[in-house]
């Protein structure tokens, strides 16, 4: 095996070990059809894996990985023909309004659903920061990832955070 | 950035989901890169079976040609279609940065995407227009029959431009909403 792939090789096993159940996750937060989120973890991974030869440590491997992973994801949901309108973090009351009728089973299914339900609804630049939020990334690293500014970011998170509280904890704080 | 929120805790409930079943080792991976290089390989041969095939009808034309016009009409439909697969290709695999910041990379693809709502899909059948245009004064000079039956392919051919520009163009409004968004996000 050439050099640079069995470093290729490393790099890969390093991000796959620390970031793969995140990958996984990603992945669900993009698809919800089990076979186009088979394609997209392998996408996935297959672009991470190619994008390793060029890793030039402009940035860290953490923030490499997810933009690789949500760069790869974007142009999957972009790409879907016919998709469901994708609204913003902002407009998620109204959708959950419109869920009545047959839609009602949603508020019966089980939270994780509800959660992953109200993350695939949303805007792809929405989505990327709820689901960095999500893993627990602080502003800092979101902006890395996503080049977006702190102040943008910032405004985004409490209306995330706004957002979930009004469907996990109707009752409780909002986070603002 | 802790969770603050009472009650099930969102992060909780994202970061407790069960494994993905199908495991992603390097052999896996080596198989799903050595797929796809075999699709773009494949994609490749069959971009140079159509060149091939221009070049045979072109020469073909060429040799059949009684006059100038004919020859000139061999030559433009030649050198159109060459120029639309390179510009197919480089739409097809373009050269990026896969870590490119994933707002940018976003941004990037709906202004991509806008441009194509916008029109922009006609500069890939551009280098084919002269070619079309001697096509239609072919047809319309030297082709017998009634003129409706000479210019019915020339309808049709600009019936599917208008209907597929319609239909591009219902995008226009989201994709430039979702764009001013972004912008504002970068901070641009």
């Amino acid at each position: 095996m050439p050099k640079g792939r069995s470093e290729q090789d490393r790099r890969y096993l390093e991000a796959a070990t620390d970031f793969g159940p995140a990958l996984d996750r990603l992945a669900r937060g993009y698809e919800a059809d089990p076979d186009l989120r088979r394609d997209l973890r392998q996408e996935i991974h297959t672009e991470l894996w190619r994008s390793l030869a060029r890793f030039d440590r402009r940035c860290s491997l953490r923030t490499w990985v997810y933009r690789v992973a949500h760069n790869t994801a974007a142009s999957h949901v972009l790409k879907q023909k016919g998709r469901r309108d994708l609204v913003g973090v902002e407009e998620l009351d109204a959708v959950a309004a419109d869920d009545d009728g047959p839609e009602r089973t949603l508020i019966d299914r089980d939270a994780r659903q509800r959660l992953l339900d109200m993350i695939q609804t949303l805007k792809p630049a929405d989505r990327q920061l709820t689901l960095l939020y999500l893993e627990d990334l602080d502003a800092a690293a979101m902006a890395e990832v996503t080049g977006l500014s702190t102040g943008a970011i910032a405004v985004k998170i409490h209306r995330i955070k706004a957002a979930l509280a009004a469907r996990f904890n109707p009752g409780g704080d909002d986070g603002r | 950035m802790a969770a603050e929120l009472p009650g099930p805790d969102p992060k909780s409930l994202w970061k407790d989901q069960e494994q993905e079943a199908e495991s992603m080792t390097l052999e896996r991976i080596h198989f799903l890169v050595r797929r796809y290089d075999g699709r773009v390989r494949f994609s490749i041969a069959a971009m140079a079976v159509i060149l091939v095939l221009v070049g045979l009808l072109g020469g073909q034309a060429w040799i059949k040609a009684h006059d100038t016009v004919m020859r000139v009409w061999a030559i433009l439909f030649v050198f159109g279609e060459v120029a639309v697969c390179v510009l197919a290709y480089r739409i097809v695999f373009p050269q990026r940065d896969p870590a490119e910041p994933a707002g940018a990379y976003l941004r990037r693809r709906l202004q991509i995407r806008l441009g194509y709502a916008e029109g922009r899909w006609l500069m890939v059948i551009a280098p084919l227009a002269p070619f079309m245009l001697l096509s239609v004064y072919v047809d319309l000079t030297r082709r017998p029959g009634p003129l409706g039956a000479r210019l019915a392919s020339l309808g049709v051919f600009v019936a599917a431009l208008l209907i597929a520009g319609l239909r591009s163009r219902r995008r226009i409004p989201k994709l430039k909403a979702q764009i001013t968004e972004l912008d504002g996000l970068l901070g641009g």
